[in-house]
């Protein structure tokens, strides 16, 4: 019995999230099947117009040198322009022209195409079967050569034939295809972070406070329980259990308030009646939760990472002469501002959220954060972006703080991992959606526009926030560090060698990859390699994809090593090999390796180095986890502030294979250096 | 109680299924949408691109070409008949390569809002072709090589964007119907599966009948369908309800127990 409450969360919760994929799952493929049909559909007569108008305008010149040329003309002088008009043309496989009577004679017209007429339910249902079919039988009907007639003297003397490359159609639909898995992805995870966990828990919390209820009446728990709700059963049966205690309670106190004369003795035991029995404690109507900061976090950090996959191109866009630095320089500059600004707010962030509370604080945070979202979308150069990045950041700073906090307030002490490990998981799954989605909108309504559905959504976490975040938080446990501890931490881990090391040799380089090379190369990379912005998305949440699942499997092969450190300084080596991949400038499918290869390096460093860090700080006296932990996360951000610089220099001096592979170099060597430094140094020191 | 529980229960969570239903597919259809206007204008781009080519062969016959303003020649009469061949085409114009500056336009002028961004995006280096939805107005442009093969300027065609939109709001309209489709076949699909989910805990909220909660702890017959650990529970809670007040019934000072009764 002790375990019914959790037991029927399980089941619920289990329950709910299956029902919930199922039904996405069945959505997911409906939609992506019709989808590709619709579009495709739409697609074709575009296609077939072009093959028209490409063979009419050949046609067209033909007959005006036939009538305007001084000697004889022959068609076989039109089939190299032919040719390369074909060649030209992604849309058309080939174009040549048919000039013997008997080809003129054979030749049929393609059927013209007419618009669908009017259908009811059931002819669409088996219209909407059929094309899927056809779709996925790989069906090219409705792609028939094209033709345009050569008259000369109101004579046909030829016809110009234009092919439709059916292998263009097929492109398309692969390039929408993987744009609709990554929207599928994107959407379910928005789904379940936005709707199933909320829906969980308001049908399950009404079951767990009856159960909670039910569990303490057969101790001999009276209480006024919490109320489950206003209406329903649940409600019902918890006002039933309430009215009988509450008989139960206004008999004691009517017996206290007329046993005013009565012996002690008999107070007394009443007293300790209701006492025992709970008569007169009354629960809390509502208890605060995680979800109530998860949502409006996920969606503002959702919009903040829609830019990601395409700054450095926005910058470069917007990039004009007399702008602060040189281009290569400049397309780093936004990210390594937006860090900085992040890294120079952090330590202010405990006096902001005692001075403000942290709903108030949420709020004040979403006006830089719209503002910089806003100018981003009016700039006219890369100075522009830059200021307009820095405002946003001190958004993001003030509004990530302002969540974390809260989560660390309302969640119990002993459960405050599972709070931050909740905190990180929103961040990361708001990052893979946010990028990929910011991808893709930018190919379909173009950058500048991306920054306004930005903007909006923002808006949209903050009304989010001002609904479910709650302004009376449980009241500050007296702080175990003061502000001369803090100093003292930082001063005590500062003189720790390993933790400088740490630090130095893992932590900062693995920030300076993340930002310099994820952020900044890959796009710019990619751009230059003529992968569309969809792509680059898609490829950039790769690393999300992977370090997701493998960060826990990642956690506990550490843990059962045992030697966090050596772990951390091996994925540190590989993260830097990784890069050197690159050296001959490969393909996209090539980044696209180096990518989910630096995923997987850098799960293995994520929890590892916490650890580390962790264990390194124990020889420490007085230096508690959460200083430890914050010192790290600060010092982190000094990489991330340097990497975007970094790598922009480098391209200003060496080619993009060069710039990764040496950055990659620069990386394992210093993972290297530490290896040696730590075999080299006695345990004793 | 039957009401009662599918209201609270089974009606809750198919609800919050069929709003997650349509939220998801409400989603797709958003962006499936913006991706099909985004296909259609590129495809539309693209064949309009074919005026241009017939623009730029004409420049390139040209050989003192030089894209400055006083060497535009022939640019207007070569517009003019790329317009009668593509009547939808409300214009063109020809930028140089210093700055957003227009130097000749034939048709319908651009709105001067637009030249800047315009040319931002004919010169990026990232697109060998733009094309720009602004404000229903769709761009599209290629920049011009000159014989040496430097960028010598860029020619820019626009038409209003309602031109391709029957086709598109056609396209747009089917979708719509078939996403309704789906949701309706999942409305169907999905009730059962609720059902049959959700059976356990519907005896479970059996079990939470009020009137299940009694001061004693009187036999009662276990109802159909109602969840037996839960029932035993409140079975305990009411033997010591029960109990609770006897006891309280025998410390009330006599004159309160008087009282009382």
């Amino acid at each position: 019995m002790h375990d019914r409450p959790k037991t029927s969360e399980t089941f619920v919760s289990r329950r709910l999230f299956g029902t919930s994929i199922l039904a996405i799952a069945l959505a997911a493929i409906f939609s992506a099947t019709f989808t590709l049909t619709e579009i495709t559909s739409a697609l074709r007569p575009l296609i077939l117009a072009k093959a028209q108008t490409t063979s009419d305008l050949l046609a067209i010149d033909i007959e005006t040198r036939l009538t305007t040329a001084a000697k004889k003309t022959t068609f076989a002088e039109f089939e190299p322009v032919a040719a390369q008009m074909a060649a030209d043309l992604p849309e058309i496989r080939s174009l040549h022209i048919l000039s013997r009577p008997e080809d003129i004679a054979a030749y049929k017209p393609a059927p013209e195409t007419t618009a669908a007429p009017a259908i009811g339910l059931p002819q669409e249902i088996r219209l909407a079967i059929s094309q899927a079919w056809a779709l996925y039988h790989g069906d090219t009907a409705g792609l028939d050569p094209i033709g345009a007639k050569v008259q000369e003297k109101g004579q046909v003397v030829a016809i110009v034939v234009a092919e439709v490359e059916t292998a263009f159609l097929w492109d398309e639909i692969e390039s929408i295809f993987f744009d609709t898995l990554v929207v599928l992805l994107a959407v379910t995870l928005i789904a379940l972070e936005l709707l199933v966990v909320p829906r969980t828990q308001r049908i399950v919390e009404p079951l767990l406070i009856a159960e909670d209820a039910i569990r303490r009446r057969a101790t001999g728990d009276f209480s006024q329980y919490r109320q489950a709700g206003r209406k329903g059963i649940v409600a019902r049966f918890m006002a039933s259990a309430n009215a009988l205690n509450a008989q139960l309670r206004d008999r004691v106190k009517a017996a206290l308030d007329t046993a005013s004369d009565a012996s002690k003795p008999a107070r007394d035991r009443l007293s300790e009646f209701a006492r025992a029995h709970r008569l007169f404690n009354v629960d809390s109507p509502k208890t605060l939760s995680v979800n109530d900061a998860r949502i409006p976090l996920f969606v503002f950090c959702f919009a903040e990472e829609l830019q990601k996959s395409f700054m450095p191109l926005f910058v470069a866009e917007y990039y004009r002469e007399r702008d602060w630095f040189d281009i290569d320089m400049m397309i780093g500059l936004p990210i390594s501002a937006f860090m900085f600004v992040i890294a120079v707010l952090t330590p202010f962030a405990g006096k902001l959220v005692d001075r403000y509370g942290n709903k108030r604080l949420f709020l004040m945070g979403l006006v830089p954060a719209i503002a910089g979202y806003v100018l981003c979308f009016l700039v006219r150069s890369g100075n522009d972006i830059v200021i307009a990045r820095s405002l946003t950041a001190v958004g993001y700073a003030v509004i990530t703080i302002s969540c974390q906090s809260y989560i660390a307030a309302v969640v119990p002490r002993e459960n405050r991992a599972r709070g931050m490990a909740i905190f990180v998981g929103v961040l990361m799954a708001a990052t893979m959606c946010g990028t990929a989605v910011g991808g893709i909108l930018a190919t379909w309504i173009g950058f500048k526009p991306v920054f306004l559905v930005a903007a909006i959504m923002t808006a949209i976490a903050g009304l989010f926030g001002l609904a479910l975040l709650s302004g009376k938080l449980p009241p500050e446990k007296p702080a175990i560090a003061t502000k001369g501890a803090a100093q003292n931490s930082f001063r005590a881990l500062f003189a720790n060698a390993r933790f400088v090391m740490i630090v130095l040799f893992c932590a900062i380089p693995a920030k300076i990859i993340l930002t310099g090379f994820l952020y900044l190369f890959v796009p710019v990379y990619l751009a230059n390699l003529d992968v569309s912005q969809s792509e680059i998305g898609r490829i950039m949440m790769v690393y999300s994809l992977v370090i997701i699942p493998i960060s826990p499997i990642a956690s506990r092969a550490s843990d059962r090593l045992g030697n966090s450190l050596t772990i951390v300084i091996i994925a540190t080596v590989a993260s830097g090999l990784i890069l050197t991949g690159l050296y001959d400038n490969p393909p996209a499918a090539g980044v696209l390796l180096a990518v989910a290869g630096l995923g997987l390096a850098h799960a293995f460093i994520k929890a590892p180095l916490i650890v580390s860090a962790m264990e390194a700080a124990e020889a420490i006296p007085g230096v508690t986890r959460t200083s430890v932990l914050s010192i790290l996360r600060t010092s982190e951000r000094v990489g991330s502030v340097i990497g975007p610089t970094l790598v922009g220099a480098m391209l200003v001096i060496f080619d993009y294979g060069e710039t990764a592979a040496y950055l990659g170099i620069g990386i394992a060597l210093i993972g290297t250096v530490f290896a040696v430094v730590l075999l080299t140094r006695s345990p004793a020191k | 109680m039957g009401w009662q529980i599918f209201r609270g229960l089974y009606l809750r969570v198919f609800l919050s299924m069929m709003i997650l239903v349509a939220v998801v597919l409400g989603m797709l259809f958003f962006l499936n949408t913006i991706k099909l206007k985004a296909l259609m204008t590129e495809a539309t781009a693209s064949r309009l691109h074919l005026a241009i080519d017939m623009i730029e062969a004409g420049l390139r016959k040209d050989p003192r070409l030089r894209i400055t303003p006083h060497s535009v020649g022939n640019f207007d009469a070569l517009a003019e008949a790329a317009m009668e061949r593509f009547p939808e085409i409300e214009g063109f114009f020809l930028f140089g390569t210093r700055g957003p500056r227009v130097l000749a336009e034939v048709g319908h002028p651009p709105g001067r809002m637009h030249i800047r961004p315009v040319f931002m995006r004919v010169m990026s280096p990232k697109f060998a072709r733009s094309a720009q939805d602004l404000h229903g107005t769709l761009f599209s442009g290629r920049r011009i090589l000159d014989p040496s093969g430097k960028v010598a300027g860029a020619v820019v065609l626009h038409l209003p964007v309602n031109s391709f939109g029957p086709e598109f709001r056609d396209a747009r309209s089917r979708l719509l119907r078939r996403y309704v489709l789906i949701f309706c076949a999942l409305v169907v699909l999905l009730i059962p599966i609720t059902y049959f989910q959700f059976r356990r805990l519907g005896r479970t909220y059996r079990a939470l009948s009020p009137g299940n909660i009694t001061a004693s702890s009187g036999k009662r017959g276990i109802g159909r369908g109602q969840d037996t650990d839960i029932l035993a529970e409140i079975a305990a809670g009411n033997a010591a309800y029960g109990e609770a007040a006897a006891e309280l019934t025998d410390i009330l000072p006599p004159d309160a127990r008087a009282k009382d009764a």
